[in-house]
């Protein structure tokens, strides 16, 4: 492959996978720097090797497995109580034409929402993310993770299950 | 029998066989506590989908040019930091305050606590300066104090003879049998 059609291999691949790849990195890092990092360093990883790896669909499987271990590096190195700092620092800015109390309580519901995901623990956070926002099935978080299918399932469940008791203890209201 | 709610986790998933499938939505129809749990489970999506997630497009042409160019984050970024050893940048700054204070007290102006024979005692003599006139005073006092009345010296040569030798030197050269 000369470095035309590499470059153009790569741009395709970047551009169907992108945004499902850094959707998955905020939303388990819920930092925007961090997870612009995490995605970067995935990609380059995928350019770097791309002679020896899968292209079009087969290559997100990769790319979030990539994203989703430098994820976990990060949290494991940063912890609990510096991702906390980090974030008040870059969560999302309140929707100015949006004003009032029925804005306000969607914002904190948000942030209750962003605080019960956080307390779930990292393997079961992403399994659920790769549900929700990777809109992938079980199946294909096996392969992506390498786990089984069976795992999946468990890991979904249990997700679901932690996510609902800590959003029961808030009154969390999103239309 | 209500199914157990792994089961409705992967109804709501649609991961069951199509029979499956048909059995659990049955139950629902009948049971308000396994219905309740799936929309509990449609309630709990809706909320993670409201949580917004900042829009990517602005990166993604940003992220393109720095690997297809290799300007990345970390290189553009990385700041070069120099790790010393702690025993070896102990020593260096053990060694700067050593030399330094060697340095300070080779600059020291000529004073009384010094050893005035000593080179350490530094310092230019000046003629028309006030310094000579100290050094003048301090000999004198020291001569008065008998400093040199102790002094002893050996005289290597022959005060008798018009020109300075040693004796020794000579007798050696003169029994060198190319010697004159």
């Amino acid at each position: 492959m000369n470095g035309v059609d590499r470059e153009s291999v790569f741009a395709q691949v970047y551009a169907r996978h992108f945004k499902l790849v850094f959707r998955v990195a905020y939303s388990i890092t819920r930092n925007e720097a961090i997870s612009e990092e995490m995605s970067q360093e995935a990609f380059l990883r995928y350019y770097e090797r791309m002679d020896r790896l899968p292209t079009g669909d087969e290559a997100r499987y990769w790319l979030l497995r990539v994203v989703r271990n430098l994820c976990y590096n990060h949290e494991k190195r940063k912890g609990r109580e510096a991702r906390a700092n980090q974030r008040s620092f870059h969560e999302p800015q309140r929707d100015s034409v949006n004003e009032g109390e029925q804005a306000l309580l969607e914002q904190e519901s948000r942030q209750q929402v962003l605080d019960a995901l956080e307390r779930i623990p990292f393997n079961l956070r992403t399994v659920l993310v790769m549900k929700e926002y990777g809109e992938m099935n079980y199946k294909e978080i096996g392969r992506t993770l390498g786990i089984s299918e069976g795992n999946v399932k468990i890991r979904v469940f249990r997700a679901r299950q932690q996510l609902q008791e800590y959003l029961k203890k808030g009154e969390v209201h999103v239309p | 029998m209500c199914p157990d709610k792994i089961l409705l986790s992967r109804f709501y998933d649609k991961d069951l066989e199509r029979s499956e499938m048909d059995r659990i939505r049955n139950h629902l129809a009948e049971c308000g506590s396994c219905g309740e749990y799936v929309d509990a489970l449609g309630e709990q999506s809706r909320l993670i989908h409201a949580v917004p997630i900042p829009s990517s497009s602005d990166k993604e042409a940003r992220i393109l040019d720095r690997i297809l160019h290799g300007r990345t984050m970390w290189s553009r970024n990385r700041t070069f930091t120099f790790h010393l050893p702690v025993p070896i940048a102990a020593a260096a700054v053990l060694l700067f305050f050593f030399m330094t204070g060697l340095l300070l007290s080779r600059q020291l102006p000529f004073s009384g606590g010094a050893d005035p024979g000593s080179p350490m005692a530094g310092g230019e003599l000046q003629e028309n300066g006030g310094s000579r006139e100290n050094l003048d005073e301090l000999l004198v006092g020291m001569k008065h104090a008998g400093f040199f009345d102790e002094v002893e010296m050996d005289i290597p040569f022959d005060m008798d003879s018009d020109i300075v030798f040693d004796p020794e030197l000579t007798m050696a050269s003169t029994a060198y049998p190319g010697g004159e």
